[in-house]
Formats: structure tokens, sequence, C-alpha cells
């Protein structure tokens, strides 16, 4: 088969990096292939995809050595345009993506740079809007659409290209479980038409292991395996030492039906009681000033110690849901009780120290310069003593295990992704809240990091905390929580115990979770 | 009735706003205010919807305070004295003189906020985009503007996630002071920069990843609009009406009185 993407001995490092981020890679593609990359965060992965596409090295600088030919071109001479033209790179998130005013136009613009006439463009558009699941979406707005949704349409965009490479960065991370499913499905039709090459990174081994030929496996920049799908699995002490997660019900040759994620189910230690519920929701709707009704006649009850995940489709209402239970959000019909106590009747102070909110992105959360600064913003802003924020700093930054940290970095500015979640985490922590709500965990981390940030969570649940998370991740519904709700539309189709949303094939598709 | 062209929307806007300082007879200001209207339904802008009813209506109602500073706080002599009286130092003369020029900011303010409803409810900035790229304004510049319409939403999302997670962190901003609203909001700003540095090299990274360049002679166009014939019969009367209305002012005369001398 024809070699479309060949590294020969290629090594890269940023210009502000201090080492390399990929080692003398050795490493050839052909067309047709459909790879999976995996590896831990920091591995290199996003750079490697990037040398492929061409931005590494003629639109970042760096030092480099060796060669990456693509297309039989030399990504060191070649052009910025006509590699991009030929090699469509997905990056993770979708908002950045989006440059133009409507779907339609985001389409159109790189139809545009192609120079096809009109007739085509609209032709193309339809077919990848189709491809995508979103027909009828030509004139909505980025502001009009969700996380997923954009999602679909930056694929759409580069689908529509008619690329010869697609590389796909993490592109399904905002997607529902089966959103994710079905896009992948959609790339696995697609290649066989158009005899396309795929590049996936993903930290989901179900997915990588149930479409992709070939993986490979980066860590600290270098090629740790490089082989078929069916030999992955067999290198399990490796997996496990990188963090790669082995789903149990994937056998080393693929997918067993047979063992299900119910029999994973955590068996950790719950204290609940389900007497006097903390949170309390009666009849409550909720419509945005663009008439989407988010929420409708929802009551609810949350007891104390529990430990809850949110799930369903994109745009079901669960955030909307969630702001309702710290005030963000006041009820226009309905009412919601904190303790018993109407949730308006609360200041922003009261509220902070009841209720600990944690946002997906942590830039969005950290406002301080320094490590210890973060921490006591909080504090500061309720006015506690002096000693009591010193104590409160000290066992905080031993709990998330953060001193180290401190002495290393002078700035929050250079903590990588998963320390900085760490951070936000904390800096919630320490006003000692009874609530902990917790948006999308798990988005774009590496297995070991959900697992170490998972495992805080289960900690704090034990000291009687009570969790409430939103999520997609169905390793983590299962592993963690105690309780599912399921919203669906706006709906509150049903609050019951995991265990038995994990027998319940019918709930599962309502809350589009799937197990594969 | 169909749409009119971006270009023409773009057009009555800027150059009715420009008329409207030019005309100073009350007289002229109800033509100019008749015509935005006609145009504005032409355009297909729903002025009278529900929307903009109650606005409307608060405008007419709140600039009517013009005719109190001109008639109560701005003496001005006139033909026709209909009251004067002093309290204190205090001079209140009503005369036809002072409801004429009040008159005149009334509905010049009117004809303003009419030209508003135009612009806002009118010109979307795909409009504006489009109507750009319709009489061959470079790539690079369209682009500029539709990236500056994306960031300002993303920074208006990004704004509202931080002030939220600011607010679940303790910090007061309603009932702070306003050395410590200052504070607060320095802060958000601080994030918000950090953030859009981020997101402004992703969107570089994004364009330049699909391949697109500034120049291209290849590059097509998706999105036609012709500019019809109303459209052009449109432009030329309001340069007509500029031109015009420039060469009145000079002279210090009236549109309509000219009109109706004529006739």
């Amino acid at each position: 088969m024809k070699t479309v993407v060949e590294f020969n001995d290629f090594s890269w490092k940023y210009k502000a990096s201090k080492d390399l981020v990929l080692k003398s890679i050795n490493l050839k593609i052909s067309q047709g292939e459909f790879i999976g990359i995996m590896g831990p965060t920091g591995a290199g992965k996003s750079t490697l995809c990037c040398c492929i596409n061409g931005l590494i090295p003629l639109r970042t600088r760096g030092w480099i050595k060796g060669n990456v030919e693509v297309l039989g071109k030399n990504t060191r001479t070649a052009k910025m345009t006509e590699l991009g033209q030929r090699i469509g790179l997905v990056f993770q998130d979708p908002e950045t993506q989006f440059i133009m005013i409507t779907v339609e136009d985001e389409i159109a613009l790189g139809l545009e740079t192609l120079g096809l006439d009109r007739v085509e463009i609209k032709k193309r558009i339809e077919w990848a809007l189709k491809l995508v699941g979103l027909e009828g979406f030509e004139q909505k707005s980025p502001d009009e659409l969700s996380g997923g949704q954009k999602q679909r349409v930056a694929i759409a965009s580069i689908m529509a290209m008619r690329p010869e490479i697609l590389i796909l960065d993490e592109p399904t991370s905002d997607l529902d479980p089966i959103g994710k499913y079905e896009i992948i499905e959609i790339l696995e039709e697609i290649r066989k038409e158009f005899d396309l090459t795929i590049i996936l990174v993903s930290h989901i081994t179900e997915k990588i292991v149930q479409f992709c030929n070939r993986i490979i496996l980066l860590d600290n920049g270098e090629i740790r395996f490089n082989g078929a799908t069916s030999e992955f699995l067999k290198h399990k002490e490796l997996l496990n030492k990188l963090g790669i997660y082995i789903p149990i019900h994937l056998s080393q040759n693929g997918i067993s039906k047979n063992l299900k994620f119910s029999e994973q189910i955590s068996t950790g230690k719950y204290v609940t009681t389900e007497q006097d519920p903390i949170i309390e929701i009666s009849n409550l709707s909720f419509t945005y000033p663009n008439n989407t009704q988010a929420l409708k006649d929802i009551s609810l009850k949350i007891f104390n110690g529990d430990f809850i995940s949110i799930i369903g489709k994109n745009g079901s209402g669960k955030t909307t849901l969630i702001k309702h239970f710290n005030g963000l959000l006041r009820p226009q019909q309905g009412e919601v009780f904190i303790r018993g106590d109407p949730v308006l009747q609360y200041s922003i102070t009261q509220m902070a120290q009841i209720i600990g909110f944690c946002y997906q992105n942590p830039d969005h959360q950290l406002f301080k310069n320094t490590i210890r600064e973060e921490i006591e913003f909080g504090l500061k802003n309720l006015k506690f003593p002096d000693d009591e924020i010193k104590n409160r700093y000290n066992e905080i930054i031993d709990l998330l295990d953060l001193r180290k940290f401190e002495e290393i970095y002078e700035s929050t500015f250079y903590l990588s992704k998963g320390i900085r979640q760490r951070l936000a985490l904390a800096s919630v922590l320490v006003l000692k809240p009874e609530i902990l709500i917790v948006d999308e965990p798990t988005t774009g981390q590496d297995y070991r990091m959900i697992q170490e940030f998972m495992k805080i969570l289960q900690d704090l649940h034990e000291q009687k905390h009570t969790i409430i998370i939103i999520t997609h991740d169905p390793r983590v519904i299962a592993q963690y929580s105690k309780t599912v709700i399921i919203l669906d539309d706006g709906n509150l189709i049903q609050k019951l115990p995991t265990s038995e949303f994990l027998k319940n094939e019918e709930l599962q598709k309502i809350a589009a979770y799937t197990l594969q | 009735m169909t749409k009119l062209h971006p270009i023409t929307k773009i057009s009555i806007v800027f150059i009715l706003s420009f008329v409207v300082l030019l005309f100073s007879n009350v007289f002229d200001l109800i033509c100019l205010l008749i015509l935005i209207i006609i145009l504005g339904l032409l355009a297909k802008i729903p002025i009278f919807s529900r929307k903009f009813r109650k606005i409307i209506i608060g405008i007419l109602i709140s600039s009517l305070s013009i005719y109190i500073v001109w008639c109560f706080f701005t003496p001005v002599e006139g033909d026709i004295i209909f009251f004067e009286t002093w309290v204190g130092n205090w001079h209140i003369l009503i005369s036809d003189q002072s409801i004429y020029i009040a008159s005149r900011y009334y509905l010049r303010i009117i004809n303003m906020f009419f030209l508003m409803i135009f612009f806002f409810a009118g010109i979307s900035d795909r409009d504006l985009i489009h109507g750009l790229r319709s009489i061959k304004v470079p790539f690079t510049v369209t682009l500029i503007i539709s990236m500056t319409f994306r960031g300002l939403s993303m920074f208006q999302q990004e704004y509202s996630i931080v002030r939220e997670a600011m607010m679940t962190r303790g910090v007061e901003f309603e009932r702070a002071s306003i050395p410590k609203r200052i504070k607060n909001f320095i802060s958000i700003f601080i994030v918000l920069i950090v953030l859009m540095f981020k997101k402004t090299e992703d969107m570089a990274a994004s364009i330049e990843s699909r391949g697109i360049p500034l120049r291209s002679k290849n590059r097509t166009t998706y999105h036609y609009f012709p500019i019809k014939k109303k459209d052009y019969a449109i432009i030329i009367g309001l340069f007509i009406l500029l031109f015009f209305s420039i060469y009145l002012s000079l002279i210090n005369k009236s549109f309509v009185f000219l009109f109706l001398e004529l006739f």
C-alpha cells in the first residue's frame, strides 16, 4: 500500500520547552489505514498530529531534527496552504475552530478556498451536515449550538474539504457516549468510501480498539508500541504502567459482550442518609431568552451524603439544573430549597460555604497568580480570620498533594491541566462546602488523571460530602456514583441507583449511554 | 416586499444619520422620520413589533424631557410668548421659539433612535460581512471582522462563566462597594485576557491548519447577493438626498419649504 506519512528519525522541541517533545520518531502510515494514537497527557500526541499537518515546523518555532514526508511532500519545505487543504486536522476545542458567523458559512469557508463553484459548495455543505447529523442547522450561529454540536460542525467543515488524510485530536470529548460512537462509526464509513487515512487521538480504549487497525502508543515523546490492535491489549504491563485504561469487557482479541460495565460497579463505602433532603426542587421550569426551554417541571430530592451522576444527551438541561442548586440561575417557575430554605434566601457568601462548584475548564476559575493566593482567595472574600486561613490552607494543600507544586512553580499559569484542575478543586474545597458539584471532571483527561481526580472525590464522599457530577463518562458513572439522575430534553426521566441503571438498557438509551 | 441588499441597509443607516444632523427644520425632520420608517418596512425590519413597541413608547415619552429643558431651563425669546415668570433667579420662558427648538431636538433624537433600531434589528453581523464581500472588500478584512464578532461572542460567554465562578467563591458583585467592584472586575478581565490570548492563538492555528490563505486568486464566493435595481435606486436616492441636504444647510434653507416653493 502507498505510504502517505513517513517520519524519519524525527525529533522536535518547542522554543519554550526544556526537553524534546518528540524523540527520534520513525513511523510509516499507509493510505486507508485507521490509526489510533494513545498515551498519557503530555506524551506528544497533539504535537505528532501538528507535525503531520505541517503546522510544525511551518508555523511553530522550535528545534527540529529529521524529516516528515506527507503525501510525498517534505513538511519542512511544503506550503502550509497545500498541506492544510489535503490534510484535515480537527482540534479538541470546537469553540476556537468556529471562525464564521453561521454553520453554513463555517463549512463554506474552506470550500471557497478550494475554488469550488457555488453548486458544488452547496452540495458539500448538505452532505457534510447530513454526515454529522446536523441537517437543517445551516443558519444557526455558534451561540445557538451545544459543545457537542460545535464539535460535529468542526468535523463537518473538515470533511467537506474531502482531505486525503484526516487527523482528529480528541474530537469527541464534548459528546455524549452515543454521540461519540456515532461520529467514529461515521468516520469508519467515510474511510471505506473514500479510501481515506484516519489518525485518531483518543483516551477511550474501547473506541480505539473497536475501530482502528493499528495503534501507536506514545510516552514522553517516544513510540512505545506500534502495532496491530489485536496485539495492543496483550501488553498489559506496559498499558498499566502508562495508565491506559483496559476495560474488563475487552478481551485480548477485541470486544466480549458477555462482561458489562455493571460488573465494575464500585463497592466503596458510601455514607448516606435518606432522611431530610439537602436539596429539594419542586416543579422547576426554566426557559432561556432565545426561547429554549431547558427545564420542564422538574421535582427532585437530593439527600445528604449521596454521590450522584447527572447524565443525559448533549443539551438535555444538566448544566441548567445544577446552576439552580446554588442560585446562579433563579427559578422562573417552581422552587429550589437548600436545607429546607428557599435558595434565594441565601447570599452569595453563604452559598459559597454550602455548595462548591468546580467548572469543566479550570482556567475559568483560577484568578490568582500563585497557588497560595488562589487557595486563599475564597477565604479572604468571606473574611475569615488570618489564623483560620493559614490552617485551612495547610490542610487543603496537603489533602490534595499540592505542596510540591507550590515550591516548583512560581505561577499557576505554568501548571499542567491536571494540576490546575486539582488546584481549582482545592480552592473550592477550602471553603468546606457540604455539597460539591463538578461539571464534566473527565473531559480531555487521560485515564490516570481521571482516576486520581475521582479518587479525591470518592475520599470526600466518604468524609460525608454530597458529591454531584455531570459526566458523559460511563466508567465514572459505573465506578463511582451511587445514584443516577437522567435528564432528557429538559425532562427528569428518572432518579435511580446506579446498579439499577446499569441493568436498564432502555434508560441507558435515553441517556445516550453506551457500554462500548 | 423583498429584502434589501446588506450594502443598501448599511448605506441607509450611515447616510441618514448624517442627514439627521444636517436638517434643522422640524418639517424636514418629520419627513425624514417617515422616510426612515418606510425604508425600515421595506427592509422587513419589524419596527412596530411587540419587541420594539414598548421601547419606542418609552423613548417617545422619555424624550419629551427635552421640552422641559428648553421651556423651563433655557429661556429663548420668540415672536409669541406663551408664559413667562421669575422664581427668584430662575427665569421660566415658554415661547414659540423654545417649543420649536425643543421639537427639533426631539425629532432628531427620535430619528436617530429609529435608525438605531434599523441598525441593530436590520443589519446582522452576517449582513455586514456578506455586504462587504459583495462589494469586493478583501477577504482578509472580512475574515478579521468575522473573527472579531466571534471573539466578542466568546468574550461575552467567558465573561459570564468567570463571573459566575467568582461568585461561587464568595465574590459579591451587586452588594460590594465601588472600589471593591472595580477590583473584582479587574480580576475578571485579567483571567479573560489570558483566556482570549489562548483562544486567539487556537483560532489562528485552526485557520492555518485548514490551509486558508489570506490571499488567493482561486477563492470563490458561496454567497451571491446581487445588488438589485431597487437597491441602486435607494442608494442613488440617498446620495442625492445627502448632497441636497448639505447644499440646503449651506444656504440655510428648508427642504420642505423649497419643495413647496417649487410646486
